[in-house]
């Protein structure tokens, strides 16, 4: 199973997006963005078959979710 | 000691709150510092603590509950966001030192919106007349901590906006007793402590935010490390240096307390107490008391004098006798103007105090020669 990072610009809107996503049955797991050890910032990690639900579902909360991390099979990618 | 002197802080607490504190010392880590198990059990220990107060306080969104170390804290973030050198600043007849003095040192123009105690109808013309065009904030002590004397904020709040003037709301003895909502009242910022009427422990306090910031403090916050300076986001923007986790683990355990008691049955029962007290104080001679019968424009608060004697003093000979008041001028000199007095003792209540301790309380006072 593939899996998908969401980057937040903050752990609390991590923590809230994960809660919103849980609501519409999206399960996640708040962890550190895998940015190569960029700008400390968090990420929610979730299924990659449900990243873009997910982040329809989080703009439509007023979130904003960044930078997406996809797990490949020659490791993380930006997408 | 029985314990009147919750307008400083309350004593008695939820045991679940010491629970939470000692069990947060050993068991969490710092939040958004780190991914593993423990940072992110203490991130989610704030950001239930967060939610909590959003919900308490109509907040909506817990992003905008930022954690301070008391409302003086939270106040100062509040008042600096607000306001520059020069700018009118209107404010109640009952702030807090809390308020004068940040106001002070960033040369604000005060104009005090003074009205005499127990009339809110006055309060409200005072700040009619007061907030003209010039004017760039208001505040507002929701309830005195020297006379117990509920303001109209609902009535200052739609002044305030249809001016479109920022305000700030000092919920310093009114949050967890008076039911606040900071999305109907359209406020600026609410301040309040942690450890009074939320039962939490000393060393907490929150700002609720609804304009834009300045960072008291800068530092780590965790988030846009590469920047040299706050990120702009909250509450981030102004949390920075470590949480204190054990502070949050216990306010969280007492808001949860407050939210299961209800703020109304919390009000009901502060307000029997201090109506009980001030009759058992009225019938004693020689004793000045401030006080309104009218419902709804006084809660846990009740300050006193005896004829004749420094309230200082009363207050030493009380603590002699096993009672915590505080006495003198309570941090709010300006209260004292507006109310024509010059220092008070003070009678303070929370949740846990009983109508047997107003009359141990009452037999002392009767007994003082």
């Amino acid at each position: 199973m593939k899996y998908a990072y969401i980057g937040f610009r903050s752990l609390t809107e991590a923590l809230r997006a994960r809660e919103i996503l849980e609501r519409r049955g999206i399960s996640g797991r708040v962890t550190r963005f895998p940015n190569g050890g960029g700008n400390c910032s968090y990420a929610l990690k979730l299924i990659k078959n449900e990243l873009e639900t997910a982040k329809r579902v989080l703009r439509a909360a007023g979130l904003h979710p960044g930078k997406t991390v996809v797990e490949g099979e020659g490791g993380h990618g930006l997408v | 000691m029985v314990w009147f002197d919750s307008a400083a802080t309350t004593l008695q607490k939820p045991r679940s709150v010491a629970r939470a504190m000692a069990g947060a010392v050993d068991t969490l880590g710092s939040p958004g510092r780190g991914g593993h198990t423990l940072a992110l059990r203490a991130a989610e220990e704030a950001y239930e603590c967060r939610k909590l107060a959003s919900s308490l306080f109509g907040v909506g969104d817990p992003e905008r509950v930022v954690f301070c170390l008391n409302a003086t804290h939270a106040l100062n973030i509040a008042l600096r966001s607000c306001v520059g050198p020069g700018d009118r600043v209107v404010i109640s007849g009952y702030e807090h030192n809390a308020v004068l003095r940040p106001l002070a040192f960033l040369g604000a123009e005060i104009a005090v919106a003074a009205a005499p105690p127990f009339e809110p109808e006055a309060a409200a013309e005072a700040f009619r007349l007061a907030l003209t065009e010039e004017t760039k904030l208001a505040v507002v002590n929701h309830v005195s901590n020297v006379f117990g004397n509920v303001q109209p904020i609902g009535e200052i709040a739609a002044l305030c906006r249809e001016r479109g003037i920022p305000f700030i709301i000092d919920a310093s003895q009114s949050a967890g007793v008076l039911p606040i909502h900071m999305a109907e009242l359209g406020a600026a910022f609410i301040a309040m402590p942690g450890h009074k009427g939320l039962y939490g422990p000393q060393g907490t306090g929150l700002l609720l935010c609804g304009h834009e910031t300045v960072p008291l403090l800068q530092g780590g916050s965790g988030s846009d490390s590469r920047s040299r300076f706050m990120p702009a986001f909250l509450p981030d923007r102004l949390e920075a240096g470590t949480h204190n986790m054990p502070g949050i683990a216990g306010l969280r355990r007492g808001l949860i307390f407050v939210n299961e008691t209800g703020v109304e049955t919390i009000c009901r029962r502060e307000t029997a107490l201090l109506g009980y007290a001030a009759e058992l104080l009225r019938d004693i001679p020689g004793i000045r008391l401030w006080t309104s019968s009218e419902p709804g424009r006084q809660t846990g608060v009740l300050s006193f004098l005896r004829e004749g004697e420094d309230p200082e003093l009363t207050a030493e000979r009380l603590s002699d006798r096993g009672f915590a008041l505080r006495a003198g001028l309570h941090c709010a000199p300006l209260a004292h103007e507006t109310a024509g007095s010059g220092g008070t003792v003070r009678l303070s209540f929370s949740v846990f105090n009983t109508f047997g301790e107003l009359d141990q309380l009452a037999g002392a006072l009767k007994n003082l020669s």
